[in-house]
């Protein structure tokens, strides 16, 4: 399933420093690169504090393909 | 065998509100209620709660997901919702149907 | 009578008995076949796996799962007689 993501932001987390975020615009992304895709919950999102929150970034997945 | 098979296994978990854990080939655990599952085992969740939200906040907020069946690696269900022997009369009658 | 034709029909014969199953990425599983599809997608119930990551060997109990079969190395009956017919 690919996708188009219009005013798209890259989130990028790290131990050192807080989330950041990148902003990538128009992209389209290939469907079998897709792992999880979800409606995001905005007013949880605006009580997180995301200079805060600092974790690893997720290991990636290896599949058949790639 | 067809896979339709184990569709229609997770469709009865649909029926009968059944939460699960998906854990996905990168460890990740995504707990939550199946909505819909299709012909290529991808499924839907609502309210889905990541098992370990402070090491990976990063699906914190999501309300509803969708995952993608290719990058699964278990689905955990509920010993006492398995019915295992449903299930093993039900796919030793498949196999016998498909050896015909 | 019952003959082993195909790989298959290795799962075939040991529905309802205990497997091993080798997966990618250095994991082990035992338990309970319950069912299974041509993709190798099983469901095992009180399946228990044993991983290897960086020479540390971690077991956890699992209960019953639903397996993805694209990891799967090699599968074999844990009871003996089942690969002799």
């Amino acid at each position: 399933m690919n996708c188009v993501l219009q005013n798209s932001e890259e989130r990028v987390y790290s131990l050192e420093t807080g989330v950041q975020f990148l902003n990538a615009g128009l992209q389209v992304i290939r469907g079998d690169t897709v792992a999880v895709l979800g409606e995001v919950n905005l007013e949880k999102e605006k009580s997180i504090d995301f200079d805060k929150v600092k974790a690893n970034q997720l290991p990636p997945i290896f599949s058949n393909t790639h | 065998m067809q896979s339709q098979f184990f569709q229609t296994y997770f469709r009865g978990l649909i029926e009968r509100c059944v939460s699960v854990t998906i854990e996905l080939k990168n460890g990740l655990q995504i707990q939550g209620q199946i909505t819909y599952v299709d012909d290529n085992l991808n499924f839907n969740l609502v309210d889905p709660e990541v098992s370990d939200p402070v090491k990976q906040p990063q699906l914190i907020t999501l309300k509803n997901s969708f995952i993608r069946g290719s990058t699964v690696k278990y689905v955990h269900i509920p010993q006492e919702e398995l019915q295992e022997e449903v299930l093993i009369s039900a796919c030793k009658n498949e196999v016998k149907k498909q050896k015909q | 009578m019952d003959t082993l034709d195909e790989p298959l029909d290795v799962l075939k014969f040991s529905i309802a008995q205990q497997i091993y199953i080798k997966m990618r990425n250095n994991i082990e599983l035992k338990g309970t076949l319950v069912s299974y599809d041509n993709h190798l997608n099983m469901i095992i119930s009180k399946a228990e796996e044993t991983s290897f990551q960086e020479g540390i060997k971690t077991k956890r109990k699992l209960d019953a799962l639903y397996l993805r079969g694209d990891g799967i190395i090699l599968i074999s009956p844990l009871k003996k007689g089942i690969t002799s017919l």
